[in-house]
C-alpha cells in the first residue's frame, strides 16, 4: 500500500511516498521525529520543497526479482535497482535532487562536521574513508552538518547544516557497528555500486543542531591508507582551489557567484592533504592544530 | 524536529486555470498560500515553466514578497535558465564558425533561436538541445564538419536510425563529446515525407542576424514556426511552455509583422497552424482577437479541431490533469503522427513503436532496461 511521509530535514522539506516496507522501517529508524505520517491527507508541513517515489516497478517484474524505481516529482534521473537497494536509492535520490535544484547554495560533495561553529570540510572521492571519518568526529565531540553535502552561503564562510544519515561502505560497516554500538543502522544494501552500503543515524544531541550554521575555518581532504603513519602536506590556494571545484556540484551553474565563494573560502581556510591509518590522529591534530587556540598557526600562513 | 506547527490543510488543488491567469496576471502571485506554492512550483518545474514565471513575478512584484521558500525555488530557477541562456551563447558562438564553413545557408531554430534573438520570449527558456537547420545541399558537410569537431552521433536503434535517415526532416542528434550539449540538424521544418515540406528558400528570405552574428528567423517568421511546431506535431509534452512562447512572440508584434505572418502562412501553406496558434493563445491567455483575427481563425481551422487542440494543451502533470483528458492527448497524438506521414507509413511505425510499449506494458517499463551491475561495474572500470 502506498504510504505518504513528510520529513522535516532543514533547510527542506519532502514529500515521500513509498509502497516498500523496507524503505518504510529504514525512515523511521533513521529521521525518527523528523518524519511524519500523512494520514487520510492530513498534512503537517506548511510546504514541501519536493515530492519523491520510491516504489515498486510496475508489471510482472514484481514477481521476479523486483526492482525499486525513485522519481522525483515524475521524473526517474536513475534506472531501478534491485528492491533491497531502494532505501539507499533514496537517500542518494535525495542527494540528486538537491544537487539538480539547489542553486542558493554552492553546493559541495563534501562532509561537514563543526567542533562548536567551526567547520571543517572533507571533500573527497568514495574510498578516501571520508565517511569513516565523519561518523566517527560526529560520535566523539563534534557536530554532524552533512556526510554528503555542504551548503556554503554565497560570499559567506558559512555552511548551512543539511543532517542526514551517513553512507558506510564494505569493511567500514563493520568498524562502525563495533565503534557504535548503541547507534540506529539502516538495513544493508547489498552490491550497489558502491558495494555493500549502511546508513547510520545522525547523532542530533540538540534540535539546533539541525539549523545553527557554523564557520568553515579547514578544508581536509582525507586518503585513507592501512597501516600508514600520518602524514600532512599543506595545500597553496591554487591547489585546494582546483580540488574543491572538482567536488563541487553546481559551481559552474552559479558563475561568477560560485567562483568567488571558493575563492574566499579557500582563502581564509587552512587546507590539506592528510593521509592516515587511524582517525584519531586525524582529531588529534584537528583539534589541537587547527581550530581555535591554533588561530594564530593558521593565521601566519595566509597573512 | 520540524518547526511549523502541526495543521490538517487538505493538498491545495490548483487547476490549469490558476496557472493561465497567474501567467496573465504575475501580480496575482501575492494571493497564494504556502500550500498552493507548494504545488504550483512542482508543477511549473515540471512543464520546465518555473523561471519564466518567477521572471513574470519578479517584474511584477518582486520575489521578495513571496514566502521566503518560493523565493528560494525561484531564484534557484532563474539561476538555471542564465546558466543555460549563457551555454547557449557559448555553444552557437561555437558552431557559427563550422557552420559557415560547412554549409551554404544555415540558421539557429526554437528555443536556442529565442535565445539568441534577445526578444521577450528568451526570458527563462529553458530546452533540451540547439536545433540548426541548413540548406539541403550542405546536410552532408556540415553534419561531417560537426562530427569531426567533437559533435558525436548517438546510439540510437536500427530502426530509429532507419526512420530518421528515410523519412525525417533532420539526422539523429548529435552530443558534444566534452560538453553533453545536444544538437539537432535539420533540413526543413518538417518532415518531407508529410507532402508538406516548404520550399527553404522562401524561409531564407526571413533570416536576420543577431548582434553576435547568429542567424535566425524574423519575428514573425519565428512565431509561424512555433505555431509549426506546435500543432504540426503529435508531441504536447512541452506544449504550454510552447504556448507561453506563442504569447510572448505575438505580443512583441508590430503591425508590420501581424502582415508578414499571414503572407508567410499563405505561402508556406501552414495557415491553418498559424490560426490555430492564434485561438489556443487567445483563449489560454484571454485575448480579445480583432474582427479580422477572428474571421481568419473561423476560415482556417474547424469548431472541434480548435475545441480539442485547445484541451490537449492542458498541462498533464497529475495534479492539474482533468479527468478524460487522455481524449484530447490521444486526439493531438493521432493527428500529429498523420499530419506527419502518409497513412501507410504511419501505420508501419507505428506498429514497430507500439509492439515494444505493449511488451513494456505487459511486463514492466524496466523490462528492457539492464538492471544495475553494481560492484562489478565498478571492478570493470
Amino acid at each position: 500500500m502506498l504510504k505518504t511521509f513528510e520529513l522535516a530535514l532543514p533547510p527542506f522539506h519532502f514529500q515521500i511516498q513509498t509502497d516498500l516496507p523496507l524503505v518504510v522501517d529504514n525512515l523511521k529508524a533513521m529521521y525518527g521525529h523528523g518524519l511524519l505520517d500523512v494520514i487520510n491527507g492530513h498534512t503537517h508541513l506548511a510546504y514541501i520543497d519536493y515530492k519523491l517515489h520510491i516504489t515498486h516497478t510496475n508489471g510482472f517484474r514484481r514477481f521476479y526479482k523486483p526492482q525499486a524505481r525513485f522519481k522525483c516529482d515524475q521524473y526517474e534521473p536513475f534506472k531501478p535497482l534491485n528492491h533491497s537497494q531502494a532505501f539507499a536509492m533514496l537517500e542518494w535520490g535525495m542527494n540528486w535532487t538537491i544537487a539538480s535544484y539547489e542553486m542558493e547554495h554552492v553546493v559541495i560533495h563534501s562532509g561537514v562536521l563543526a567542533r562548536g561553529d567551526e567547520a571543517v570540510l572533507f571533500p573527497a572521492p568514495p574510498g578516501s574513508g571520508k565517511s569513516t571519518m565523519t561518523a566517527h568526529l560526529a560520535f566523539n565531540g563534534w557536530r554532524l552538518l552533512s556526510d554528503e553535502m555542504a551548503l556554503i552561503t554565497p560570499l559567506t564562510q558559512s555552511v548551512v547544516p543539511f543532517v542526514r544519515p551517513i553512507c558506510l561502505k564494505n569493511q567500514s560497516i563493520a568498524l562502525a557497528k563495533q565503534w557504535f554500538q548503541d547507534a540506529a543502522f539502516s538495513s544493508i544494501a547489498k552490491d550497489t555500486h558502491k558495494g555493500d552500503v549502511v546508513h547510520l543515524a545522525a547523532p542530533v544531541h540538540h534540535s539546533s543542531d539541525l539549523i545553527r550554521p557554523a564557520q568553515i575555518k579547514a578544508i581536509v581532504f582525507p586518503k585513507f591508507v592501512a597501516n600508514a603513519q600520518l602524514e600532512i602536506v599543506q595545500l597553496n590556494q591554487a591547489q585546494a582551489m582546483h580540488q574543491l571545484a572538482d567536488n563541487a556540484f553546481n559551481y559552474s551553474v552559479l558563475g561568477d557567484k560560485g567562483f568567488n565563494t571558493l575563492i574566499g573560502v579557500v582563502e581564509r581556510s587552512a587546507c590539506f592533504v592528510i593521509t592516515y591509518s587511524d582517525v584519531q590522529d586525524v582529531q588529534a591534530f584537528l583539534e589541537q592544530e587547527v581550530l581555535s587556540q591554533a588561530n594564530d598557526i593558521v593565521g601566519e600562513h595566509y597573512a | 524536529m520540524p518547526e511549523e506547527s502541526v495543521s490538517n490543510h487538505q493538498p491545495a488543488i490548483i487547476s490549469m486555470h490558476t496557472l493561465q491567469h497567474l501567467f496573465v496576471h504575475p501580480e496575482d502571485a501575492l494571493g497564494f498560500d504556502s500550500h498552493t506554492w507548494s504545488a504550483l512550483i512542482i508543477v511549473l518545474r515540471h512543464e520546465k515553466l518555473l523561471a519564466r514565471y518567477a521572471q513574470r513575478i519578479d517584474v511584477a512584484v518582486g520575489l521578495n514578497t513571496l514566502p521566503e521558500f518560493v523565493q528560494r525555488h525561484c531564484r534557484s530557477a532563474m539561476t538555471l535558465a542564465e546558466r543555460h541562456a549563457k551555454q547557449v551563447h557559448f555553444e552557437l558562438s561555437e558552431l557559427a564558425e563550422l557552420m559557415q564553413q560547412s554549409s551554404q545557408t544555415w540558421l539557429v531554430l526554437k528555443g536556442a533561436a529565442y535565445t539568441a534573438s534577445g526578444h521577450a520570449v528568451a526570458a527563462g527558456r529553458i530546452y533540451n538541445d540547439i536545433d540548426l537547420l541548413v540548406d539541403k545541399s550542405s546536410m552532408g558537410s556540415a553534419e561531417r564538419t560537426l562530427v569531426m569537431n567533437g559533435w558525436l552521433p548517438q546510439t540510437i536503434d536500427d530502426y530509429d536510425q532507419a526512420y530518421y535517415r528515410q523519412w525525417a526532416h533532420e539526422i539523429p542528434p548529435l552530443r558534444h563529446g566534452y560538453r553533453g550539449t545536444m544538437l539537432d540538424l535539420h533540413h526543413n521544418l518538417v518532415p518531407p515525407v508529410s507532402g508538406r515540406a516548404p520550399d527553404m528558400s522562401l524561409l531564407f528570405e526571413y533570416i536576420e542576424i543577431t548582434p553576435q552574428q547568429i542567424p535566425v528567423l524574423t519575428l514573425p517568421a519565428m512565431t509561424l514556426h512555433s505555431a509549426i511546431h506546435l500543432f504540426f506535431n503529435e508531441d504536447f509534452s512541452a506544449s504550454l511552455r510552447d504556448t507561453t512562447d506563442l504569447y510572448l512572440l505575438f505580443n512583441a508584434f508590430s503591425k508590420d509583422d501581424w502582415e508578414s505572418v499571414v503572407m508567410l502562412a499563405d505561402k508556406t501553406k501552414f495557415t491553418t497552424e498559424l490560426a490555430l496558434a492564434m485561438h489556443c493563445v487567445s483563449e489560454l491567455f484571454y485575448i480579445t482577437l480583432t474582427a479580422r483575427q477572428q474571421a481568419y481563425i473561423e476560415q482556417h481551422t474547424h469548431r472541434r479541431q480548435r475545441a480539442w487542440l485547445l484541451m490537449a494543451l492542458s498541462s498533464e502533470h497529475p495534479v492539474i490533469r482533468p479527468p478524460g483528458h487522455w481524449r484530447y492527448s490521444a486526439y493531438a497524438w493521432l493527428r500529429g503522427h498523420a499530419l506527419k506521414m502518409p497513412l501507410g507509413i504511419l501505420l508501419y511505425h507505428l506498429m514497430m513503436k507500439t509492439g515494444r510499449a505493449i511488451m513494456q506494458s505487459m511486463f514492466g517499463q524496466h523490462i528492457f532496461t539492464k538492471q544495475d551491475q553494481g560492484t562489478q561495474r565498478v571492478s570493470n572500470d
